[in-house]
């Protein structure tokens, strides 16, 4: 499959702290790839890294086989690669309405009518619609994490980056967004950093497991799942591997 | 009041005929003395505003917006003076070099963050006052008059002055309403709200800020030429007298700051103050301190911000309705 996002021997460290080492791993068109690691594995770097925020000390980011390495974030941005934060980080004095209608404006290049129109659908996908008008900073958490979804789509990227976006849902919620996000799945690509690994299993095709900034595993959910080092890693915690995969 | 979009701008518009027109025969009805006092009004909200723009809008806290009031005014009155030029065909011109200025300090402020920009601002202005103060032909420290309107028919200058004026804070309301809700007014609000976000979601946020900032500097030198035309005279230790900050603060934080409406309410609170506690002297200033204080503890947003929770009355709101119909 040709890769729409490829990191290529990406690496980075700060401090005694290394967040990325020679990784490299890549992403297809309709395709999802999980990561999975412990708190502090890097994961959120290796988002920042992708997204531009960080520079790697070395290796390359290849957006559908250009090179973006030196590309700021913005630029990044326009050229396809969204992102959803950990902590979601809204425009806390715009309505959820217009923190989409931004997305759709200057990353999605739409304009009047044709972006109003798809930011509002966005945010009723999202589950957003009631809440279209009201200001973001003022939404409780679970609508922000919404938000941080709808934002993402109406970028209408090429690859779609989730940063924890299950963590602190419950489980009603959890199926709920697995079942929104199998839904955009189609011709998108997807990297999604998840400690809610059924949910994450019940989406990703490949799932690249990492410690220390080190690729420690990396297959189908149920395999790395298994494997030995992984187990170690998440060691006392129980890992739930549904075997419809 | 749910006013959707298009007849919320059909109000705006509508509004802003009537200002036009009511500015516009202002000067047929009101006496010199008076039309020199809103000429004061207007520059002075015409100051606010800019920094309103700069802080509530483009979400860059300078404590230095005096030092474009003042290159303003010196811009305006060495360029008339050396070459004999009507100084209102000058506003453009000062408009484009306060522009320039800003354009020329921003890729080394815009390092500094918070309260290290707001300080530095402040920095470049008094560095600017001190080498006027210094320099014989601009003036020294006692400044320069404005020698072409000397000829001029005084009526005709007063009420030119007046229309300057008046049209700078028309710009200040309107402008500004029509500005926020354009594209970049959206990409502004972005960010100032999250600059990460705003550049996850494609805006190019230094060119963003720098746009706000040059913006801002601009329009803030055209009303301080605008003021210091109006008495005739400039010099450095008024027009970059960090009291104008002073003024700018109490005004735009009275009102409700990144509101259209409040530092029009700022601006009345502040000429009003003004002219009952004329006679206190040193005690005035401690008093609209005071005013500035108490409305800060009993209203975070300004007087304007009650107006807005209590009665829902926002005439220039520039939130975009979302295309929700229930």
């Amino acid at each position: 499959m040709e890769s729409v996002l490829l990191a290529e021997g990406v690496s980075q460290s700060f401090g005694s702290i290394t967040v990325a080492d020679n990784l490299t791993f890549s992403v297809g068109r309709s395709e999802c790839l999980g990561i999975i690691g412990p708190n502090g594995a890097g994961k959120t770097s290796v988002f920042n890294i992708l997204a531009g925020i960080i520079r790697p000390r070395s290796g390359r980011v290849l957006l559908a086989g250009n090179d973006v390495t030196h590309r700021s974030q913005y630029e990044r941005t326009r050229l396809g690669i969204g992102r959803t934060y950990q902590v979601p980080q809204p425009f806390g004095l715009l309505s959820a309405y217009e923190n989409v209608l931004a997305a759709a404006t200057f990353g999605g290049g739409k304009s009047g009518r044709e972006a109003a129109d798809f930011a509002f659908e966005t945010l009723k996908r999202c589950g957003l619609a009631a809440r279209a008008d009201t200001l973001a900073g003022s939404l409780p958490l679970l609508d922000r994490k919404r938000l941080e979804l709808a934002r993402a789509m109406a970028l209408q990227p090429k690859v779609l980056l989730l940063d924890e976006i299950a963590g602190g849902l419950t489980e009603a919620e959890v199926r709920h967004l697995v079942q929104l996000i199998l839904s955009i799945k189609p011709g998108l690509a997807i990297v999604w950093i998840e400690h809610v690994t059924h949910a994450l299993s019940a989406v990703a095709d490949r799932i690249l497991a990492v410690n220390a900034g080190k690729a420690i595993a990396e297959g189908a959910p149920a395999a790395v799942m298994a494997d030995a080092a992984v187990q170690e890693i998440y060691m006392g915690a129980i890992i739930d591997v549904p075997s419809e995969g | 009041m749910n006013t959707s979009g298009p007849s919320r701008t059909r109000h705006v518009a509508i509004a802003a005929a009537v200002c036009f027109v009511a500015l516009a025969v202002t000067p047929m009805f009101v006496s010199q003395g008076n039309l020199r006092l809103m000429i004061e009004i207007f520059t002075v909200f015409a100051f606010a505003q800019s920094w309103n723009f700069l802080a509530g809008y483009v979400g860059l806290m300078s404590f230095g917006q005096q030092l474009f009031i003042g290159l303003g005014a010196y811009f305006l009155f060495v360029t008339s003076n050396a070459y004999g030029i009507n100084p209102f065909w000058l506003l453009p011109l000062v408009f484009v070099l306060c522009g320039l200025f800003a354009a020329a300090v921003a890729p080394f402020v815009f390092r500094l963050r918070d309260a290290y920009f707001a300080i530095s601002i402040w920095v470049i202005a008094e560095i600017v006052r001190l080498y006027i103060s210094q320099k014989d032909s601009l003036g020294s420290v006692s400044g320069l008059p404005l020698m072409v309107t000397r000829d001029m028919d005084r009526t005709v200058v007063a009420v030119s002055n007046f229309y300057v004026a008046a049209g700078l804070a028309f710009l200040g309301v309107f402008g500004l309403y029509w500005l926020a809700r354009r594209r970049i007014g959206l990409a502004l609000a972005a960010v100032r709200d999250n600059e990460g976000t705003a550049a996850a979601v494609g805006i190019n946020v230094w060119w963003t800020r720098f746009f706000g900032f040059v913006l801002a500097g601009g329009f803030a030198g055209v009303a301080g030429a605008t003021y210091y035309m109006s008495v005739f005279h400039v010099e450095p230790g008024g027009a970059f007298d960090p009291n104008w900050m002073v003024v700018m603060l109490f005004i735009v934080i009275i009102g409700g700051v990144g509101t259209v409406e409040g530092p029009i309410i700022g601006t009345a609170i502040y000429f009003l103050l003004r002219a009952w506690l004329s006679g206190t002297g040193n005690l005035y200033l401690m008093l609209l301190g005071a005013a500035a204080v108490v409305t800060m503890l009993v209203a975070s947003k300004g007087l304007w911000g009650i107006v807005t929770k209590r009665y829902g009355f926002e005439p220039f709101a520039t939130r975009r309705p979302s295309p929700n119909k229930p």
